[in-house]
């Protein structure tokens, strides 16, 4: 096993240099002008020249550019913000942690709906259960989150007044936010839940488990799940890096103090270091679920331990 | 109603280990053609016999039938022990699977659970069939896996299906089958997929235990030479309906249906001429 | 191929049928959109807005006195062509990409899966975002920005095909017999790796719309007056408690798109199943 993680460790490598590299791209290329939003004025000012850029050394050439720009990542240095002159690592430091919580509460939402209702699915397929299951599941996928967000936001917050609208001052406010990302991912994940247990629940050694005088109880938690896993792992673990991802929108509609929202507003107002860095820490993290991932699926399998 | 005189041999009622009445089954996507009609016969405790047929005859649909496990209609009695089996008296399968009454699976490759190791699943049966501690279990576990040949034991039992051969594997399911000595059990095309070596091997494995342990056996095969080899009995089964059925060494010397004389013939077990 | 008999060979091709006149009905509002309406969706009237649906305005107006009608089937054309055209953006660059990654494997493999990986890495929402502060809002850039991460996905899929029928016996027979590398591609590997792709497409144009809708929402997709199911779903919703009405035409027009795309998608992955 732990053979198999270092492996997973070191295909990521090249990849977040690949990344590294794009944002560099990404940093020349986005407009945006440090002297005027820190300023206000039109003609550089020593302080513009105190950001990431200052540090890669506008003249020297390119390749030079890049590797002062690697070493400054090293450091964790991400430059400083245009707008506000704060580091780009301290203004990361307070967002990112919102949108993990918000991200992993819908997470462990989106499985406590999927994974019972996607089984009893399959154990009762054709039933009523299951038909209706299968609707609200299409339904689900096919709306946007950011108009499922606010169609909540109307009836829950405004019109019924049962949980506060933005923000993330109680904790019921979290309830929302993570309700409609839960329920938009959970529409895809309960599919896949139910597709897996249903091969599962069809192969020959579950018969031969009912033929041993196991409980169903016991067929379905150990003998059934176990081998269901693999692609609700797979796809819970996709579901992460979409959560993050849509993390833009919806904390835009809450108004959520998240990565997200950060980012956006970033975008707004042509802060480029901040977009740079916010983006650069989203897609390492992202990386780093992918790779929870694939180790998770090699102790959930066996078999993938001595394939790869 | 008997119509084969030479069952008459065959213990029925109350003393048989195991007796089918009229059995029928209908599968369960469409309905239309039974799978097996009106299916009579029955085990003498002790014996073993013998269900033979061709590939889709019906035999593991009769085999799950009898574990409780058909997932079609189903018409006719199955009584275990001179008891009924699912009938309101009766005893229920719960208490039988698995510890009184045991399937072993035709494709050990297919039975076993890839992703538990094969000790977890002998420790598994053995809680649950008889209740023991967990040190004791894993104790009994390995020493059932010693008793198949599967050695050295405790490596083996940490292994996962994929990691055994086919012998290996069959050789597990062997001991996951008799683990709780059972008194009646079926086998589903055992050893089919083995290479004749290994499969003779564990054919006389088999005979050991059967001698050991005094369990009725049905098994269920299309090699006409296993079923003579180690059946006391036989049934003949074509397209879900009763041949012939009686003692295996009358039958194979002398049948008098002209299917068994064919599957006879192409095994190359013909005694003598027809005429 | 599609249909079958039985209970389940009905209802696989009902899904296909369904999910069929879905799209269709939905291309053919967008294609005839000035049939439709002859409203002008740019054209504002001060005289009528906010006008809940009626004899004149069938679906009511927006808040600068725009007929809802016109600018939800107008909408529905830049909507499906910029998904459609994303989409088929990511084919025409995935798949030869990914089919080349399969069948010559070594060098060639690894560079296109390194360089999938690298647009693999960002969440394709926020990809999408990022790239569009660099280009600038609008249609074009939408349609691109989509393209740009959806292609390593087709490209994985066009792979896996690839390699999986590549490793066949009979290719390797018509390699020996003199098959050059280009016909085999051709005849054999690429029919096979159509089903998948196809099939991956198609939900994939249901996350396009959706994703295009998002950007539009964010206003940095499409861009004002210009009309998009996604910013008439935000304005709609931002209006909701005074002008419920407005969400009917682009909410119900992007989950039926949706729907549409998505039941087309499992119908055919469903036939094609069956010929396994």
């Amino acid at each position: 096993m732990p053979a198999y993680a270092l492996r997973r460790l070191l295909a990521t490598a090249p990849i977040l240099f690949g990344i590294t590299l794009l944002l560099f791209i990404l940093l020349q290329v986005l407009p945006g002008d440090p002297a005027r939003m820190a300023t206000g004025y039109r003609t550089p000012a020593p302080q513009a020249l105190d950001n990431i850029e200052g540090r890669m050394d506008i003249r020297a050439p390119l390749y030079r550019q890049y590797f002062n720009y690697i070493s400054a990542l090293s450091r964790g240095d991400l430059g400083r913000s245009y707008r506000t002159q704060r580091p780009v690592i301290s203004i990361i430091g307070e967002t990112l942690p919102n949108s993990l919580v918000l991200a992993m509460l819908a997470l462990l939402l989106e499985m406590s709906i999927s994974i019972p209702a996607g089984a009893i699915a399959a154990l009762k397929r054709g039933s009523l259960f299951d038909r209706g299951s299968i609707v609200a599941a299409t339904l689900l996928g096919a709306t946007p989150i950011f108009a499922l967000g606010l169609i909540f936001q109307l009836v829950l917050g405004v019109r019924l007044r049962w949980l506060p609208v933005t923000g993330a001052g109680s904790p019921s406010s979290y309830v929302m936010p993570a309700t409609v990302m839960a329920l938009v991912a959970a529409a895809y994940l309960t599919r896949v839940v139910r597709s897996s247990f249903l091969d599962v629940l069809a192969k020959d050694y579950i018969t031969a488990a009912r033929a041993n005088g196991l409980s169903e109880r016991r067929i379905l938690l150990v003998h059934a799940l176990k081998n269901a896993l693999a692609p609700i792992v797979t796809v819970a673990g996709v579901h992460f890096g979409f959560l993050i991802g849509s993390a833009v929108a919806t904390e835009v509609v809450f108004n959520w103090p998240g990565i997200g929202r950060q980012l956006f507003a970033a975008v707004m107002e042509r802060d480029r270091p901040v977009v740079v860095g916010a983006t650069l820490v989203i897609a390492a993290l992202f990386i780093l679920v992918n790779l929870l991932v694939d180790i998770l699926q090699a102790w959930v399998n066996p078999r993938v331990r001595a394939g790869l | 109603m008997n119509r084969f005189k030479s069952m008459d041999k065959i213990v029925r009622g109350a003393g048989a280990a195991l007796e089918l009445r009229s059995l029928s089954l209908w599968p369960a996507e469409k309905a239309g053609q039974a799978v097996a009609c009106d299916i009579s016969f029955a085990v003498t405790p002790g014996r073993t016999m013998a269900l033979i047929g061709e590939s889709g005859a019906g035999k593991t649909s009769l085999a799950l039938a009898i574990m409780g496990l058909w997932p079609g209609d189903k018409s006719g009695h199955i009584y275990f022990g001179g008891q009924e089996l699912g009938g309101a008296a009766g005893p229920d399968w719960g208490s039988l699977r698995g510890r009184r009454l045991v399937l072993m699976m035709q494709d050990p490759t297919a039975s076993l659970n890839p992703v538990l190791t094969i000790g977890y699943q002998l420790r598994e049966i053995l809680r649950f069939r008889r209740g023991p501690a967990k040190t004791v279990a894993k104790a009994e576990a390995l020493a059932c896996l010693e008793r198949v040949g599967l050695a050295p034991a405790g490596e083996i039992a940490r292994l996962y299906l994929h990691e055994l051969s086919g012998g290996m594997a069959q050789r597990a399911a062997l001991a996951l089958a008799l683990a709780c000595e059972p008194q009646f059990l079926i086998a589903d095309e055992p050893f089919s997929a083995l290479d004749p070596e290994t499969a003779a091997d564990q054919i006389e494995l088999l005979k050991g235990y059967r001698a050991r342990l005094g369990f009725s056996l049905l098994l269920i095969t299309h090699d006409l030479r296993l079923a003579r080899d180690l059946a006391d009995d036989v049934v003949v089964l074509r397209g879900g309906l009763v041949v012939e059925a009686g003692d295996i060494k009358e039958i194979f010397a002398g049948p008098k249906a002209e299917y068994t004389a064919d599957l006879l013939a192409a095994a190359g077990l013909t005694e003598k001429a027809r005429v | 191929m599609l249909g079958g008999r039985g209970r389940l060979g009905r209802a696989r091709s009902r899904k296909l049928r369904i999910g069929f006149i879905i799209v269709a009905a939905l291309f053919l509002l967008a294609a005839g959109a000035d049939i439709v309406s002859s409203y002008d969706p740019l054209r504002q009237d001060n005289e009528a807005v906010l006008q809940t649906p009626g004899a004149t305005h069938f679906l009511g107006t927006d808040s600068l006195g725009r007929d809802n009608l016109a600018r939800l089937v107008h909408g529905a054309r830049v909507s499906l062509a910029v998904a459609i055209g994303s989409v088929a953006l990511m084919i025409l660059i995935g798949l030869p990409l990914g089919a080349a990654a399969g069948y010559f494997g070594g060098i060639v493999d690894s560079a296109i899966m390194r360089a999938a990986d690298v647009f693999l890495a960002f969440p394709f929402a926020l990809g999408a975002i990022v790239l569009m502060a660099v280009i600038g809002p609008g249609a074009a850039n939408v349609l691109v920005a989509l393209a740009l991460f959806g292609w390593p996905q087709i490209a994985r899929v066009a792979r896996a095909q690839v390699m999986n029928e590549a490793a066949k016996d009979y290719v390797a027979a018509v390699k020996v017999a003199g098959g050059s590398a280009w016909y085999i591609t051709r005849r054999h590997l690429l029919p096979n790796a159509v089903g998948p792709v196809a099939v991956f497409s198609l939900t994939g144009l249901s996350t396009a719309l959706l994703t295009e809708a998002t950007l539009s929402f964010l206003g940095i997709g499409i861009q004002l007056p210009y009309p998009a199911w996604g910013s008439m779903l935000a304005e709609a919703v931002g209006r909701l408690a005074i002008a419920p009405w407005l969400i009917l035409g682009p909410g119900v027009a992007v989950v039926l798109a949706c729907l549409g795309f998505n039941l087309l998608a499992e119908g055919l992955h469903e036939s094609l199943q069956i010929d396994g």
